[in-house]
């Protein structure tokens, strides 16, 4: 019987190998990890380059529609 | 009368994580296992032997050297990537260890887990000696300094574990594109050989498509984890300041 094991491949993988050897379930990773500075920098300076990006276009996207909206 | 202050039990837990393939209905889950201490050896993997010879006999992981040399017996022990060898055993016995396999790889059993696309990333580097000039003396060994073995230093001592690779969150999410940090410390290996005539090429291979080699965000936990104390993250650095500068 076919049955998907707790971590299924095309979840968590950018390219599903063309054949899957077996029916393998996926190790536990993330609960497992330990906290770490580094790590945390890493995430860190993602999320707060993601949230910069997002506040510098929403400035020209907010003074479009400020005008529309009449605010 | 109760004991006033029992001896300090040499009785630890061990939660094992369990999986069949003869089994495959049956969830993955963590098994626990009474080792006494008093009569095992120091190191986590004696506690694996330990258990495999006298309690479950159906427990499998792969080990070989004990002592730090082959890379068998890497697996996740406490949450930490690290070859069983060499990890010693906490010896507080009111907690318990939690071993499980190396994160987000594909289980074949118990603690061992499919390495094949491990090392045909490892293949992928070409981790051999590569000329251009053919000299007449071809039978003979090629010389290097002192100074040029001194920069193999920290390089060649990779047993090839995947710990790192395995605890690498970029290289959990991006398995098929990205390298991993254990076959880049293999390339830089090579760029850096001064027998070696393939540098500039090596790394304009690595570079090529950005995913094997920028897919590196530099998070570190391959250093951290390292049961070598090796340092793959300045490894897979050097190797994107040789492309950035183009003059490997």
């Amino acid at each position: 019987p076919k049955m998907l094991p707790s971590g299924c491949r095309p979840l968590h993988t950018s390219h599903p190998l063309s054949a899957p050897v077996a029916n393998r379930p996926l190790s536990p990773h993330l609960p497992l990890k330990k906290p770490q500075l580094s790590a945390t920098f890493s995430i860190s300076h993602r999320i707060f380059g993601a949230a910069l990006g997002a506040a510098i276009i929403s400035i020209p996207l907010a003074t479009k529609f400020s005008l529309m909206f009449d605010v | 009368a109760a004991a006033a202050s029992p001896a300090p039990s040499t009785v630890k837990e061990f939660r094992v994580y369990r999986w069949s393939p003869d089994a495959p209905s049956r969830r993955p889950h963590l098994q626990s296992y009474h080792v006494d201490l008093a009569t095992c050896g120091p190191m986590v993997l004696d506690v694996l032997q330990k258990i495999k010879a006298e309690h479950d006999a159906t427990l499998a992981f792969r080990r070989s050297c004990r002592e730090g040399i082959c890379g068998s017996c890497s697996m996740c022990i406490d949450g930490v990537n690290t070859v069983a060898c060499l990890r010693p055993v906490d010896t507080d016995t009111s907690s318990a260890t939690t071993v499980t396999p190396l994160p987000h790889m594909y289980v074949v059993r118990d603690l061992v887990v499919d390495l094949t696309s491990f090392y045909q990333q490892y293949k992928s580097v070409e981790p051999w000696l590569k000329r251009k000039t053919k000299t007449k003396t071809e039978t003979t060994e090629h010389a290097q300094s002192p100074e040029e073995r001194k920069r193999l230093d920290g390089l060649y001592e990779c047993i090839l574990c995947a710990c790192c690779s395995a605890a690498c969150p970029s290289y959990w999410w991006n398995a098929e594109a990205f390298l991993g940090p254990a076959a880049l410390l293999h390339a830089y290996r090579w760029v850096s050989d001064s027998r070696d005539e393939y540098a500039a090429e090596r790394v304009q291979a690595l570079a090529e498509g950005w995913d094997k080699l920028y897919r590196c965000r530099m998070i570190k936990s391959c250093t951290a984890t390292c049961p070598k104390s090796l340092d793959p993250a300045a490894a897979i650095s050097a190797m994107k300041t040789l492309h950035q500068l183009g003059k490997p």
